[in-house]
């Protein structure tokens, strides 16, 4: 406990002076520029590194999801970005080897969101519990089911196989089955059509809303589904039980005006701008970085609080004078976030 | 002047002294070649990124960049076979993905991966000849064709691996050391790249194969009416694309160490660019086999471009696309000029 303290307050005082410190070529790596999610992150790590004087950020992404291409990108930043990378790659295993040949040269890698490949000398995972995201929502919409109702749960999923997404479902289903044995689960159904635009996602959703018109409640852990569910309610008339994740302008919107019960959110910004604290404080100030799992939390959003959230997300500096705060209570007390 | 029956009078003929022809020099003959535009503009590219950002030129750094193109190149390879002959196969990136998974599946479930592998290249060649079929023998033109069995083969990917990523193969199997390690300082798959090239290039300009390739290209109806047998020739040239897309999923395989069934994603439209930045011209008869493998390698050079010169990731497509377009505009201009030349000396 004393040397967990002692840890925060070199963190923090190693932070502090960061600002002032030596200059730091640093990358953040992610998956595509296109997911809202993963824009959330590379704006938390902007703020971040704008926090920083001397630092230097090279963000990299495709716009369109292309595995390869990121690791191209990854081995690039390994050339440019000596003093750290921040990777989000949903597929972690493919990047074994270029993750490998980063650490071994002595460039530090802390991954966030997803998993990094194991034995690539990562020792730092900065995300939420998926799982509890899962339960949250699943918690939160059961609420607007009345007690012993039977019926079915549609769960729906653009990105089946996506660790964090089958985490997000595990919670569901746990707490589904838990407290509701009466209720039949049906999915997780693939939402993704073709592309995954949301017109595809809109397709998919409208057949199966369309094909099931009896279900309880339509829960996603994937960004685009409950924008498109609030949208048929919207276009049919037909009130539907909803309950998503992430923070869709769209999806907010949909929550404010009574079409989304709940939606979740990973906090996704939050994961950019810690895990780059800590890489700035290790590449300016020389702090160690911690070894483990770093849980940065998530927030459900209902109409109750949905006004607050949607300012926050109106811009980048609206954000940062929200979450900043949060960011650095979480660096300041490392106990309470990070496990091994 | 009369002549007594016989043969008849010849006129005078005078003959000049020889004039030997004038040898164009290395360079001349050089600037000639299908592949020169794509060759000066990956050197002329590399430098500009090398001057600007001289950690660009380190070796580490250019080797990542040609392991990264080697998929892309093997796959554009396949292809410049089929384009000469004035087909495509956009199927070549769901075949890469699907003999990358299927392999990983078969090692996961307890097979011998050298065996995996060979069964890979076997379905890589079955999946070239279902293509062939479909434009053979239903005259669907190769381009819808294999626009379907794009979406069917990445379909089957899902399928087969339950929209998951395998994991769990035998990383410590020779496979996966060897084919991803070092040979004299290069990792092996730019050694096999190579000998690919080498291959290709002599199958594809010094084989009776090669020189039927071109010939239906250049001219179909004459090259079937000279008896020339379009139809086998056009099966073979599938099933070598098909065939190169499961050496390319299996060096895929070895070096990722998992198989992701969105892997491949993209490939075959940066392949057929590929193939045409490297100066294989659409109308067929005509290929170069080491210009689509430099295409592929300057457009992976493009993608780490963008990041020595923090291009914001937002637009990262639209800088991609905009090389493309130069490189294909330098190479139609240097074409036009030389076309230019060869009319006015003649």
């Amino acid at each position: 406990m004393k040397t967990v303290l002692i840890t925060s307050a070199l963190l923090t005082l190693s932070i502090t002076a960061a600002q002032s410190a030596k200059p730091a070529n640093v990358a953040f790596v992610y998956w595509n520029t296109t997911t809202n999610a993963f824009q959330e992150m590379a704006l938390g790590v902007a703020q971040a590194v704008k926090e920083s004087k001397g630092a230097n950020l090279v963000s990299a992404a495709p716009n369109v999801t292309n595995p390869s291409q990121v690791v191209s990108m990854f081995q690039s930043a390994s050339q440019t970005s000596k003093s750290g990378i921040i990777l989000q790659a949903l597929t972690a295993d493919l990047f074994l080897r270029p993750v490998k040949a980063a650490t071994d040269a002595g460039i530090p890698v802390i991954a966030i969101d997803a998993p990094p490949p194991k034995n690539a000398g990562v020792n730092l995972f900065v995300s939420n519990d998926n799982v509890e995201v899962g339960r949250q929502l699943a918690r939160e919409i059961l609420k607007g089911i009345p007690a012993g109702t039977k019926g079915k749960i549609i769960i729906g999923n653009t990105g089946p196989g996506v660790p964090p997404l089958e985490q997000r479902i595990q919670g569901m289903v746990e707490v589904i089955k838990q407290t509701r044995p009466e209720i039949q689960i049906l999915g997780p159904l693939n939402t993704n059509g073709q592309t995954g635009s949301p017109s595809d996602v809109f397709g998919v959703w409208n057949g199966i809303v369309r094909a099931n018109p009896d279900a309880l409640a339509f829960l996603s852990p994937s960004n685009a589904d409950a924008a498109a569910l609030a949208l048929i309610e919207r276009q049919t008339g037909k009130k539907l039980l909803v309950g998503g994740c992430d923070l869709e302008p769209t999806a907010l919107q949909g929550v404010k005006d009574g079409y989304i019960r709940v939606l979740v959110s990973p906090e996704h910004w939050l994961k950019g701008y810690i895990a780059m604290k800590l890489l700035l404080a290790h590449a300016q100030s020389e702090a160690a970085i911690p070894s483990g799992f770093w849980n940065s939390g998530s927030l459900v959003i209902t109409k109750a609080n949905v006004d607050r959230v949607i300012v926050r997300q109106k811009s980048d500096a609206a954000r940062a004078l929200a979450l900043v705060p949060v960011g650095k209570k979480q660096l300041a007390d490392i106990s309470s976030y990070l496990s091994k | 002047m009369s002549q007594p029956h016989g043969d008849p009078a010849l006129p005078e003929v005078t003959f000049l002294p020889a004039v030997p022809l004038e040898r164009p020099s290395p360079l001349a003959r050089f600037m000639r070649a299908n592949e020169a535009s794509v060759t000066l503009a990956t050197i002329g590219l590399v430098l500009f990124i090398g001057v600007l950002h001289p950690s660009f030129l380190q070796a580490g750094q250019l080797i990542n960049i040609v392991q990264q193109a080697v998929f892309v190149a093997i796959l554009a390879a396949g292809l410049a076979f089929l384009m000469s002959m004035r087909e495509i196969d956009l199927s070549v990136e769901s075949t890469f993905a699907l003999t990358l998974v299927s392999a990983a599946l078969l090692m996961k479930a307890g097979l011998n991966p050298w065996l995996a592998a060979i069964a890979a290249l076997l379905l890589g060649m079955l999946l070239g000849w279902l293509n062939a079929v479909v434009v053979q023998y239903f005259r669907i033109p190769s381009l819808i064709a294999t626009l379907a069995t794009l979406s069917m083969y990445r379909g089957l990917v899902f399928a087969l691996s339950g929209g998951q990523q395998v994991t769990g193969l035998p990383l410590d199997h020779p496979f996966f050391s060897v084919l991803s390690g070092n040979f004299l300082g290069l990792p092996l798959p730019i050694w096999l790249l190579a000998v690919l090239i080498a291959v290709l290039s002599v199958s594809m300009g010094k084989t009776p194969y090669g020189y039927r390739v071109r010939q239906i290209g250049s001219n179909p109806a004459a090259a079937a009416f000279s008896g020339i047998p379009v139809a086998r020739v056009r099966i073979q040239s599938f099933m070598l694309a098909g065939l190169l897309a499961a050496v390319a999923g299996l060096l895929g395989l070895s070096y990722f160490t998992s198989a992701d069934p969105n892997i491949g994603s993209g490939f075959s439209l940066s392949a057929v660019a590929a193939v045409v930045i490297g100066g294989t011209p659409l109308r067929g008869g005509v290929a170069t086999i080491p210009g689509a493998v430099l295409g592929a390698i300057l457009l992976t050079i493009v993608t780490s471009g963008l990041v020595y010169f923090n291009v914001p990731a937002n637009w990262s497509q639209f800088a991609t696309g905009l090389v493309i377009l130069v490189a294909v505009s330098l190479d139609s201009v240097v074409r036009n000029r030389r076309r230019g030349n060869d009319a006015s000396e003649s």
